[in-house]
């Protein structure tokens, strides 16, 4: 299967001990056919952005620590753990892990998947090697595995380096464990070596742990996945004698007075001698719980109308009043409570609403009063239903944001606020791919109900979309533990991502009809395929096409018996309040709404004759009387703007200045027989009267304020392009045109391998390299620094890790430890001998 | 989707398009679930309530079965939440079991552990229970068991009641079916209700609840205590119970401010029950004075606070409660639920009609305008006396003579609240008056010259409003009320809905003054009266008069 699969790697010239892994790896991928390249470029794209020059500069990149912890993210819980487990054995010695070896690291295994597995590693370029030589992790993979591999301690050598007084301790703990091997001049790198032959002899173990009280045992399985505990939950407080047992057999190497670590050896030896007791290649499998397919897609496209419903309403009540935002930023929760009001609905729901209209850009955040408006009501409403929706849908799986996350609690103590920026989370939209996936794969094969082909356009019966001919009437039912698990298998490393996002997303998808009752919908199931617009297609076909017509009764209401067309319905809301929550709306008539139907130009024939159209009955003698009666008494008051007015006791004068030509070029007009106005100011007006040989006296005039007026131009509403959603889902996504221009640059490149690696990239790297083969080997290294003055200094130190930009070394003639910053790093020579603490 | 009759919304309410094919067979299915709250022509509108849910488990029905009922008739989906929320709250009705047993008197019994812990938890239910006899069952104190009752309700938690009932003293009743019988609603209300135990059967204005009341106490044969709201409507039951079934005056006693007598078939008012002295009930003792069989609440919508708190001690007799609708103004639904019982029986008020039992009903407001200087007295008036000056304004008594001329010959009542004003129009209209200070036995002499046709018109203040039968009415003429009460709307209307002799729809006038106080509570009424289905015209005082013709 290796040699198959994988063949560059066997012909891999030279040996993997003497050489550098990412020389091994530059050559290696040099040998790979283009094929290959390309889907090592696929699923690792940022490795060519910015394009690399060479293969040396490419397996430079693909062995810093960024682009592999990128990498480490896709893959899944197996690929995960024959990784762990080749860079758990390999720190043992330093050596490459053999075929033969990895296999013993679990306790079960099956041998075919661990070798497509490790195939697969190696065109991912996460392992170099072959089954013969052994595999070598790249570059800075232990280091982007951090400091605890397959939930491992670290080995007693490097506790006893690291831990203050562990080292010493061991040396006791030898004669306490395995006193034949105990001498008087044993050094604490000796005594690790004697311990961890201890843990790995199932004997020798068991004869360790028979003398153990009695929880010891219980303690120990506590730390075997998790290796760091604290004693306070470990025992009862440090003084527990189990745990005083196991410090003083260094089995817990003491952290600090509360924590404690369990050694790497001693974890392996509680797991059976493995590093895993198998290795998971069969992802978990769903709940056996189902719901029927008709109650699925009930509450599917209840949702759906619900959620569209709700948006139109949303903007409608933003539309009148913008919501205003905190200093802070977000929406505080005043302004929230006001909209869930006017929505009827409850604060998640007011939230979620107001991110997904923001998310497709229904609602704009103004800059300059820091409130979110909306220009879009009109063209949203345009759009017929399906395409709403999918909109929504488009916006929501690119939305670098998780609206679930509002309302919960910072660590702080303050709660995430609505539109706030602590909801951002730029993996959001790769999550909710990943749970589009894993909702598919969890919901069995295909199509269940009506899908796109199959289902005539004859099959609405009482239950006829629910129940095709062909699917199951039970669906399985996605809960919460299912989808956490799967999306986990796959990418385990982002199991607190999941375990924080996936519930609240699994709650948005049910408020989009992707999933109803818990089970994924037709249409969610043409989203997570990239079938949009068959999905628009069948959301189309199952909402119920909008009514036209109204009912009108006594009781002066009007209802709609389902989705309003949006013109009846803004007609109705000029006239009426609206009343109720769901599919229908009443639309209730008073003197108050008739008459600011009247305030805004209509009169009691046009509302009447707009009734009469809309209506599928008769208009009640009490609504057309409520009407006409409003009506006829509407206007016994009449407020208009003037910038002055005149009035007189005598109606002779007011005809006089009416009368003369002059005051037309001030515009003056008659109210009432002894009342002028004029849009001139009272100065102007006065002036003019003069001149005209009046002796107008001036009144005290209230200033009269100035109304503010809103026009808002309706903008189209924008859809999220193929492009844009792309680019969100994963920022390091390449075209597969790049992909090729870059192989092909790669192979005209071309200047053999390895040595003459060019770039300071790649130099840098292999410098690191070195160091690490160093740490490794435990060599002694001499290294050369510039100080901070430029003077370069060389001294003999041992390595001990290096991460982060900085190297961790022990100057064994001071007998301490230092950090030297890497970019002071000039060079490295591994000094020729024993290793430095042999 | 199917395209049903019923529109289920988010907020709990249910419409339903009368006119669809499938209305009345969807309207069937779900009254025994939902509750009515609006009735008008097109679209009536059901509202689903945690007592309406369990008044449906009490009846037999279980989630899935409304849970069907709502998928097969409802035209779009239903919504998600709506669904798990029924399924929810109907799990919770008898999960709790109040029974007898043999060894340890009356139990509280539970088929879920935890229930039963939170339960015993609660404050105030603790000093109601006895020992624990096992996890799931606890003694209660026999006296407790309204008391208990009512606040498993408030906690979400109702109990069934198969504790059962005590037998009363026997006392024979028979019905005298002679040239009449009982309607077949009538009927099932009562075998609805005797199967049930205890209940609260609902019946519209006009529908003959009393005879309900007959027919169970003939089902019930044993002594029995009536309760009902006032002296008149306590000697209308008399009546009614000696025309309609064996018992004779002896056996039949009236326990009111008048007289007290307790006998085999007693009929008492709230009032004297609740009447206090010295913070006691003198006339408590009643309700132990005889074992009775069974209880009958009349109105058990306007049943006063105290009345509660007595019957929540007499949960060991049977009880049924006979009402118009369940909708309390005050909003103690709850306690009728359970301290009466669940709702045996309810008859769609439309059916009724349809089967001619009730009469149909025409509603007109008439909009009088108040005359310019009553208008700047009401203008300047201060708030309390506003109704007041416009209610009675003199215009409205014209519109009333007017409407009173063009309904020459037909039974008529004039019905308002200011005695002055009632007066009044006795004298222009030369007719009597019932009003407090009346006598109760010249009332009744009134009342019973209307029913001969000897007088025509009559006017009467609020006293009339309940359990006043006078089937012969068949045009009322409102002038004023008591701030646009629906609950009185409903009386006042409820005396027209008798059905007529010849078949004749009720006309029923609200004469009203223009722009004023009256308009707005008018507003209230119409909107009421629209809800429950009533035709309902608005006419302006004008047109009114020669030409308004008798039946338009």
């Amino acid at each position: 299967m290796a040699e198959q699969g994988f063949p560059a790697l066997s012909e891999a010239p030279g040996n993997l001990e003497g050489m550098s892994a990412i020389r091994a790896l530059a050559e290696q991928l040099a040998l790979r056919s283009d094929d290959e390249l390309r889907s090592l470029l696929a699923v690792r794209p940022d490795l060519i952005l910015p394009p690399v020059p060479d293969f040396a500069a490419l397996a430079a990149r693909a062995s810093t620590r960024v682009s592999l912890q990128r990498a480490l993210d896709t893959v899944s819980r197996p690929q995960l753990q024959v990784l762990e487990a080749i860079v758990v054995l390999g720190e043992d010695d330093g050596a490459a892990v053999t075929r033969a070896r990895l296999a013993s690291a679990f306790t079960t295994a099956d041998a075919e998947a661990l070798d497509v597995i490790l195939a697969d590693l190696g065109r991912r370029a996460l392992v170099v090697g072959s089954a013969e030589e052994g595999f070598l992790p790249v570059g800075a993979l232990p280091d982007a595995l951090g400091p605890y591999p397959a939930g491992l301690g670290r080995p007693f050598r490097t506790l006893a380096r690291s831990v203050p007084r562990y080292g010493p301790a061991l040396v006791h703990a030898v004669a306490l464990v395995d006193a034949g091997s105990a001498t008087e001049a044993m050094t604490a790198a000796f005594a690790a070596q004697v311990l961890d032959g201890v843990v790995t002899d199932p004997d020798a173990w068991n004869c360790v742990l028979a003398g153990a009280p009695a929880d010891a045992a219980t303690l120990l399985s506590r730390l075997r996945d998790a290796p760091v505990g604290s004693t306070a939950t470990a025992g009862e407080g440090g003084a527990s004698p189990a745990v005083r047992w196991l410090l003083d057999r260094c089995l817990l190497a003491p952290l600090d007075a509360l924590h404690v670590e369990l050694p790497r050896g001693v974890g392996m030896a509680l797991r059976g001698h493995a590093v895993f007791a198998s290795l998971e290649t069969s992802p978990p499998v769903g709940t056996e719980r189902t719901t029927r397919a008709s109650l699925r897609d009930n509450a599917a496209f209840g949702a759906i109308a619900e959620t569209l419903r709700l948006v139109t309403a949303l903007l409608g009540s933003v539309a009148a009043t913008p919501v205003s935002t905190l200093r802070s930023g977000g929406v505080g929760v005043r302004e929230l409570r006001r909209v869930r009001e006017a929505l009827g609905s409850n604060d998640g729901e007011a939230a979620w609403l107001l991110e997904l209209a923001a998310a497709v850009g229904l609602l704009t955040l103004d800059p300059d009063d820091s409130r979110w408006k909306t220009s879009r009501l009109d063209a949203w409403e345009a759009l017929d239903r399906d395409a709403q929706w999918l909109l929504l849908v488009e916006g929501w799986l690119a939305v670098d944001r998780a609206p679930a996350l509002v309302g919960s609690r910072l660590p702080d103590g303050t709660a995430i606020n609505a539109l706030a920026a602590e909801a951002s989370r730029p993996d959001a939209p790769m999550v909710r791919q990943r749970f589009l996936a894993v909702a598919t794969d969890l919901s069995g094969a295909d199509l269940s109900g009506a899908g796109p082909e199959g289902d005539g356009p004859e099959g609405d019966g009482p239950e006829g979309d629910g129940e095709p001919a062909a699917g199951p009437a039970a669906v399985p039912v996605l809960t919460e533990q299912s989808v956490i698990a799967l999306a986990t298998w796959h990418q385990p490393r982002l199991h607190r991502r999941f375990a924080r996002l996936l519930p609240g997303m699994l709650t948005e998808a049910a408020s989009l009809g992707l999933t109803g009752s818990g089970a994924l919908t037709d249409a969610g199931r043409l989203v997570a395929e990239g079938r949009f617009e068959e999905a628009a297609d069948l959301i189309r076909r199952a909402l119920p096409a909008p009514v036209s017509h109204v009912v009108l009764q006594a009781d002066l209401t009007a209802v709609a018996p389902g989705y309003l067309q949006p013109e009846v319905a803004r007609g109705l809301l000029r006239m009426s309040t609206p009343e109720g929550q769901g599919p229908a709306t009443t639309y209730r008539f008073s003197a108050d709404s008739i008459r600011s139907a009247l305030d805004a130009g209509e009169d009691a024939e046009s509302i009447l004759a707009f009734l009469r159209t809309s209506s599928a009955t008769e208009i009640p003698q009490a609504l057309s009387y409520l009407v006409e009666d409003t009506a006829s008494r509407y206007g016994t008051l009449r407020v208009g703007r003037a910038g002055s007015y005149l009035r007189t006791d005598d109606d002779a004068v007011a005809a006089a200045v009416l009368a003369d030509p002059r005051a037309a070029a001030l515009g003056i007009l008659q109210v009432a027989p002894t009342v002028l106005v004029s849009p001139a100011s009272p100065q102007e007006l006065t002036a003019l009267l003069r001149d005209l040989g009046f002796a107008p006296a001036a009144d005290a005039v209230a200033a009269v304020a100035k109304v503010p007026s809103n026009a808002a131009e309706p903008a189209p509403a924008a859809r999220v392009s193929p492009e844009q959603l792309r680019s969100r889902l994963n920022p390091w996504s390449v075209a597969e045109e790049e992909i090729a221009a870059q192989v092909t640059a790669l192979r005209s490149a071309r200047p053999g391998p390895a040595d003459s690696a060019s770039g300071s990239d790649s130099e840098i790297l292999l410098g690191l390299e070195t160091l690490r083969a160093a740490i490794r080997s435990r060599s002694r290294i001499r290294l050369g620094t510039a100080d901070s003055e430029g003077n370069q200094v060389r001294q003999v130190l041992v390595p001990l890790s290096v991460s982060g930009g900085r190297l961790r070394v022990f100057d064994p003639e001071k007998q301490v430890e230092k950090v030297v910053s890497v970019h002071r790093v000039m060079d490295v020579e591994i000094l020729e001998g024993s290793p430095a603490d042999g | 989707m199917a395209d049903g009759p019923l529109i289920v919304q988010s907020d709990k309410t249910i419409l339903l398009e009368v006119d669809h094919e499938q209305a009345t067979e969807a309207r069937h299915a779900i009254a025994a679930f939902a509750e009515l709250e609006r009735a008008p022509e097109h679209v009536h509108s059901y509202r689903l309530t945690p007592l309406g849910l369990w008044n449906a488990r009490a009846a037999g029905l279980d989630a899935e079965r409304v849970l069907d009922t709502l998928l097969k008739y409802s035209r779009f989906p239903v919504p998600h939440a709506l669904l798990i929320d029924i399924e929810d709250t109907m799990s919770r009705y008898g999960r709790l079991r109040l029974e007898k047993d043999p060894q340890h008197g009356l139990v509280l019994r539970t088929s879920d552990y935890p229930v039963l812990e939170e339960v015993l938890h609660a404050k105030k239910i603790q000093p109601l229970l006895g020992p624990r006899i096992d996890g799931e069952t606890v003694v209660v104190h026999s006296s407790q068991r309204g008391q208990l009752k009512q606040l498993l309700l408030k906690l979400g938690w109702p109990a069934e009641d198969f504790a059962g009932y005590v037998d009363g003293t026997p006392h024979p009743i028979a019905l005298d079916e002679d040239g009449w019988t009982l309607r077949p609603y009538q009927q099932l209300a009562v075998e609805n209700f005797w199967s049930g135990g205890s209940g609260v059967v609902v019946l519209p204005c006009g529908a003959g609840k009393t005879l309900v009341g007959a027919a169970a106490m003939a089902t019930s044969q044993t002594t029995t205590l009536i309760l009902v709201t006032n002296t008149v409507s306590a000697r209308q039951w008399k009546d009614e119970l000696l025309k309609r079934t064996s018992l004779t005056e002896d056996e039949i006693g009236e326990y009111s401010g008048a007289v007290k007598e307790v006998r085999p078939v007693t009929i008492a008012t709230y009032q004297v029950l609740t009447t206090k002295r010295g913070g006691l009930y003198p006339h408590l003792e009643l309700l132990d004075a005889n074992d009775w069989g069974l209880i009958v609440y009349d109105e058990v919508h306007l049943l006063p606070a105290p009345i509660f708190k007595m019957t929540a001690d007499l949960q060991a007799r049977r009880r049924l409660g006979l009402t118009a609708t369940l909708v309390r103004e005050d909003g103690r639904e709850g306690e009728v639920f359970s301290l009466i019982g669940p709702k045996r029986y309810d008859a769609p008020w439309k059916d009724i009609e349809a089967q001619g039992y009730i009469a149909p009903a025409d509603c007109v407001e008439v909009r009088v305008d108040l005359p310019r200087d009553e208008r700047v007295a009401y203008a300047m008036a201060d708030d309390a006396d506003k109704y007041r000056l416009c209610a009675t304004s003199d215009t409205k008594s014209d519109v009333v003579e007017k409407l009173v001329a063009a309904h020459r010959g037909e039974q008529l009542l004039v019905i308002g609240q200011y005695i002055d004003q009632l007066d009044d129009l006795a004298a222009r209209l030369d007719a009597p008056v019932i009003k407090g200070e009346t006598t109760v036995r010249e009332r009744q002499r009134l009342f019973d010259a209307f029913r001969a046709g000897e007088i025509h018109v009559l006017v009467v203040s609020k006293v009339a409003n309940f359990s006043i039968d006078l089937p012969e009415a068949s045009v009322a003429i409102q002038v004023s009320g008591s701030f646009g009460s629906r609950q009185e709307e409903a009386q006042r209307l409820g005396r027209l809905l008798r059905p007529k002799s010849d078949g004749r729809a009720a006309r029923f006038y609200t004469v009203v003054a223009r722009d004023t106080l009256d308009q707005d509570f008018a507003a209230k009424r119409q909107r009421f009266l629209a809800e429950q289905g009533y035709a309902y015209r608005i006419l302006d005082a004008a047109a009114i008069g020669d030409k308004e013709p008798r039946d338009s």
